[in-house]
């Protein structure tokens, strides 16, 4: 067990792609909070309305607060995208975000919260190397970084996958199929309008098509959790789980969980699981000398 | 060049440290979940399918139990001028402010119902000079659940006095 945790923290790897999923991150966080900004405009600043605190009230901004947080969590989205400042914008969108959840839980969905555990893992993983600064490659030395970070973002997603799939199988209603398919009768409008053939809606509304879509999603969600560490699954398991993942989107749209889900899965797919067998995965050789102290020190 | 150091690059101590804290808090919240109405922190995906239909009530200071249409009412002002008031002035959450109509109860039954109990209540306290005969509101809710079960709640808010602002 020590010798697992020495080598999830001591592991180096390839950081190059890392800087792609930084810029989408911060695309996702410059559109939350300019969706933020949207909602507030047409219906008024929360906090001067009905809104439900699970921080005591005296913590939630006054509007002239709110603003400057929500102006803050725009320039911070920017400046995560184009690279500048990446890593401190990333940690303080999570911690600025969160806080916004906790001012009215009327505002909480799965899905933002995602978003903002993903800013703050992120954070800590060296994914201002590439992508950034108008630099599109990190440079050869810079290219080797510590991928803990990483492992523990992969072990976030793991997580969701078992409180998800977990609730449901404890779930009788949701076991029956009943729970999906009254669902997808009442959004199935909104799948076929996106392009999913009315043929497979109707099914999928059909008690045999519940039964068979909830069975399916308790067993995908738990699969992908073992799935996913395994050398030999990893990637068939990725792709298993990016096809799941655009499935859900396309039935019942859930806003950008999908992709932040997807963002991970790419990780997963791209880098082989720790202490497994060599993937085909386009590492480049690790370097076990690697050390930050050295990276750190001026060529 | 080399890397430039971050005050983000942890040294190993910190990050086992980190990462042992990340898994505690991760654990804590979703095994507390469940005393969260909307099961926030938890990851509780699709929970329910849950759907309802509201219809309001609100009691005067004559006593009345007076019905209204779609969450809305008349009412005197501190002037005596009648005014039509609604819940939708009040209440932004389209599941908390549409009445007589079918929605999905966001987030589950347990949320609807402790949402709906603090809107009531907030909106009773909000209705100061505006309204001049409402001393309660009552909200029926008639609940369905995805697998088809029925139920059905009856919740009040707390009674204003005239003086309450």
């Amino acid at each position: 067990m020590l010798a697992r945790i020495r080598a999830w923290r001591d592991e180096v790897g390839d950081v190059q792609r890392l800087g792609l999923v930084r810029l989408a991150l911060g695309f996702f966080l410059f559109r939350q909070a300019l969706h933020d900004v949207q909602h507030e405009t047409v219906w008024g600043y929360f906090g001067a309305r009905w809104h439900l605190p699970i921080l005591p009230d005296s913590l939630v901004p006054s509007t002239l607060g709110f603003a400057c947080v929500e102006a803050a969590l725009l320039s911070l989205g920017a400046l995560v995208v184009v690279g500048i400042a990446a890593r401190p914008a990333l940690l303080l969108s999570g911690i600025g975000g969160i806080y916004l959840l906790l001012c009215d839980r009327m505002r909480y969905h799965h899905h933002i919260y995602t978003l903002y555990l993903m800013a703050l893992l992120v954070a800590f993983m060296p994914c201002d190397r590439s992508w950034a600064r108008g630099r599109r490659f990190a440079a050869d030395d810079e290219r080797i970084g510590p991928l803990w970070s990483v492992r523990l973002l992969q072990l976030q997603l793991t997580i969701i996958y078992v409180a998800s799939g977990g609730s449901k199988l404890l779930d009788a209603d949701w076991r029956s199929g009943a729970v999906l398919a009254d669902r997808l009768a009442r959004y199935g409008a909104g799948a076929i309008a996106r392009g999913v053939p009315h043929f497979i809606v109707d099914f999928l509304r059909s008690p045999l098509g519940g039964h068979l879509m909830a069975k399916g999603a308790i067993a995908t969600e738990l699969g992908l959790a073992f799935a996913l560490w395994h050398p030999r699954t990893r990637r068939i398991a990725a792709w298993a789980g990016i096809l799941f993942h655009v499935t859900i989107d396309l039935t019942t749209g859930v806003d950008i969980f999908s992709w932040l889900t997807i963002l991970i899965l790419y990780l997963f797919a791209s880098y082989e699981t720790p202490s497994g067998s060599p993937s085909a995965a386009p590492d480049p050789p690790r370097t076990p000398e690697y050390s930050p102290d050295r990276a750190r020190t001026p060529q | 060049m080399a890397a430039r150091p971050s005050l983000f690059d942890l040294g190993p101590r910190a990050r086992v440290a980190f990462a042992a804290l990340w898994l505690a808090g991760q654990a804590t919240l979703i095994a507390t979940a469940g005393l969260r109405p909307e099961h926030a922190f938890g990851f509780r995906m699709f929970s329910e399918s849950t759907t309802e239909v509201m219809h309001l009530s609100r009691r005067t200071f004559d006593g009345d139990l007076v019905s209204c249409e779609e969450g809305g009412w008349w009412t005197r002002d501190r002037n005596g001028a009648r005014l039509h008031l609604s819940m939708r002035d009040y209440i932004d959450a389209p599941e908390l402010s549409f009445y007589d109509v079918r929605m999905p109860a966001s987030y589950g039954r347990a949320a609807e119902l402790a949402r709906m109990q603090a809107a009531l209540d907030y909106v009773i306290g909000h209705l100061g000079d505006d309204d001049r005969t409402t001393a309660q509101f009552v909200v029926d809710v008639a609940l369905r659940s995805g697998a088809g079960a029925q139920s059905h709640v009856q919740l009040t808010s707390r009674t204003r006095t005239l003086d309450a602002r």
